[in-house]
């Protein structure tokens, strides 16, 4: 009874919020100027002035193409958000439990340096495991950095392709790359011309795979 | 500092993205998605990251490099497919209108694989299921050869066809929508019938359709109380996602609705006009 309730009032909002949103929006003063992409990244981040969030929600509310573009970048954002998130769950996982190992290798060194003190030893152990966990908790939590100013922007060009593609040529990792063209893209294969420091050329090829971390 | 365009493209989590949202655009179709993928790496790369390097930094290089993307597979789905003929009612709802019509008129899929596959967690969209239902059951109501395999490819017929509301970028008129409201309002009718039936078009049915128009036009609702009604209950979005979108509080979206409606509500009581 009461589900068919809030179905019936569920149905009677949709009907009433039709009427709304498609009724004539009395907008006497207009949207302002034509909203460009680089605006609508302002309002992802919330930086654009009150003023013009509101005329640019105007048109987005009255532009569905506007809308389709502003909605898919947000999906995408939000699918990158998630994936942030499960590399930050992975990486406090691995670090969970890597941390016990050193532990048990310091207490085993304690206790064969100190063999006649063993409850010493182990005590000393587990006080310094403590000190060592709180120490990786807190390294993990900052390891949730910002992918589009942090790893993206900053990284050498190997390392974010390190985990998602599979390398054909070779560079040595300690080269410096001064500048990296894209020659062609072949379906999931990039063709690349990679300029080092030292002015020399190499030709690389990346096999980019979906889903593999 | 200038940006790496070439790492922050070919970084895991764009690339994942870039996938995740052409697969979602370009239902079952594998090759077509793959070559949207290249299709956008191509664009953005094209003359040195050209179109990359118009961002002039006020924003994150990442937020601005989704929406550059965004549009580039809405180009992409455009030029491949060209422009699918719904309705014209169905096409001011909304892309995603379109593609649940698409879904379950064109390609026949079953309503609830529909929902699912835009509710499920990993779409990421944040879509409510009651909604999702609650459109696919209008777009049925108003096209009964939904699904059938002989159906018309359009029920507009030309002379509609010239009012488009020019899908690629247009804006829609206070004069286009005086003039469409009441069909909006035989929409609302539709979705609170228990049997769908075809709603009658009278004389008094226009009179109560320009009452109801001018009422709502007095309300005089802001840009941001009309957005998140349509991202709710036109988009099917769940309150949450939409106030991650709009950067504001989780509680505001739901309050602002309920409140809006509220107020519609009692506007009709007043003037003794009633929907059903």
């Amino acid at each position: 009874m009461t589900n068919e309730t809030t179905e019936k009032q569920n149905q009677k909002d949709h009907a009433l919020a039709q009427l709304l949103i498609h009724a004539p929006r009395n907008n006497a003063g207009g949207y302002g100027a034509e909203v460009t992409l680089e605006e609508l990244a302002l309002l992802n981040e919330g930086k654009l002035s009150e003023q013009r969030r509101e005329q640019v929600l105007g048109q987005l509310d009255s532009n569905p193409a506007l809308y389709e573009i502003w909605q898919g970048s947000q999906e995408m954002a939000s699918h990158a958000e998630s994936l942030n998130l499960e590399a930050s769950t992975e990486a406090n996982r691995t670090s969970k439990q890597a941390a016990p190992s050193l532990l048990e290798q310091i207490s085993h060194f304690l206790s064969d340096l100190f063999s006649w003190q063993g409850a010493f030893a182990t005590s000393f152990g587990i006080a310094l495991g403590v000190i060592l966990m709180s120490q990786t908790g807190l390294d993990s939590s900052n390891s949730d950095s910002d992918f589009g100013q942090g790893i993206a922007m900053q990284a050498p060009i190997q390392a974010p392709q390190k985990a998602s593609t599979d390398h054909v040529g070779s560079i040595a990792p300690t080269q410096e790359i001064a500048k990296v063209e894209v020659l062609r893209i072949e379906g999931n294969t990039v063709h690349l011309k990679v300029i080092l420091t030292t002015g020399e050329e190499i030709n690389e090829t990346y096999v980019y795979k979906p889903g593999k971390q | 500092m200038s940006t790496n365009w070439s790492a922050l493209v070919f970084s895991e989590k764009f690339m994942a993205a870039l996938e995740h949202q052409a697969a979602k655009k370009i239902i079952g179709d594998i090759a077509a998605k793959d070559e949207a993928v290249t299709y956008v790496i191509e664009k953005l790369s094209e003359n040195d990251w050209q179109r990359c390097k118009v961002h002039n930094g006020d924003s994150s290089p990442s937020s601005f490099l989704y929406l550059i993307s965004s549009n580039l597979i809405v180009e992409y789905t455009r030029k491949k497919f060209g422009r699918i003929r719904p309705p014209e009612w169905l096409k001011r709802e909304g892309p995603f209108w379109v593609t649940l019509w698409q879904e379950v008129c064109m390609n026949r899929l079953l309503e609830q694989t529909v929902i699912d596959r835009h509710c499920s967690n990993s779409s990421g969209s944040g879509r409510e299921p009651f909604t999702v239902k609650n459109i696919i059951r209008t777009i049925k109501a108003k096209l009964p050869w939904c699904g059938v395999s002989n159906m018309p490819e359009s029920m507009d017929d030309e002379a509609n066809a010239e009012k488009n509301y020019q899908a690629e970028g247009g804006t829609i008129s206070d004069e286009l929508r005086r003039e469409s409201f009441e069909e909006f309002l035989q929409l609302a009718q539709l979705m609170l019938a228990d049997e769908p039936s075809e709603i009658e078009q009278d004389e008094n049915q226009k009179a109560i359709s320009g009452k109801i128009c001018a009422l709502v036009e007095s309300l005089d609702m802001t840009n941001e109380e009309q957005l998140m009604l349509r991202m709710h209950y036109v988009d099917g979005l769940s309150h949450s996602a939409i106030a991650r979108a709009l950067g504001v509080a989780k509680h505001i979206p739901v309050r602002q609705n309920k409140k809006v409606l509220q107020r519609l509500q009692e506007a009709l009581a007043q003037h003794n006009l009633e929907l059903e």
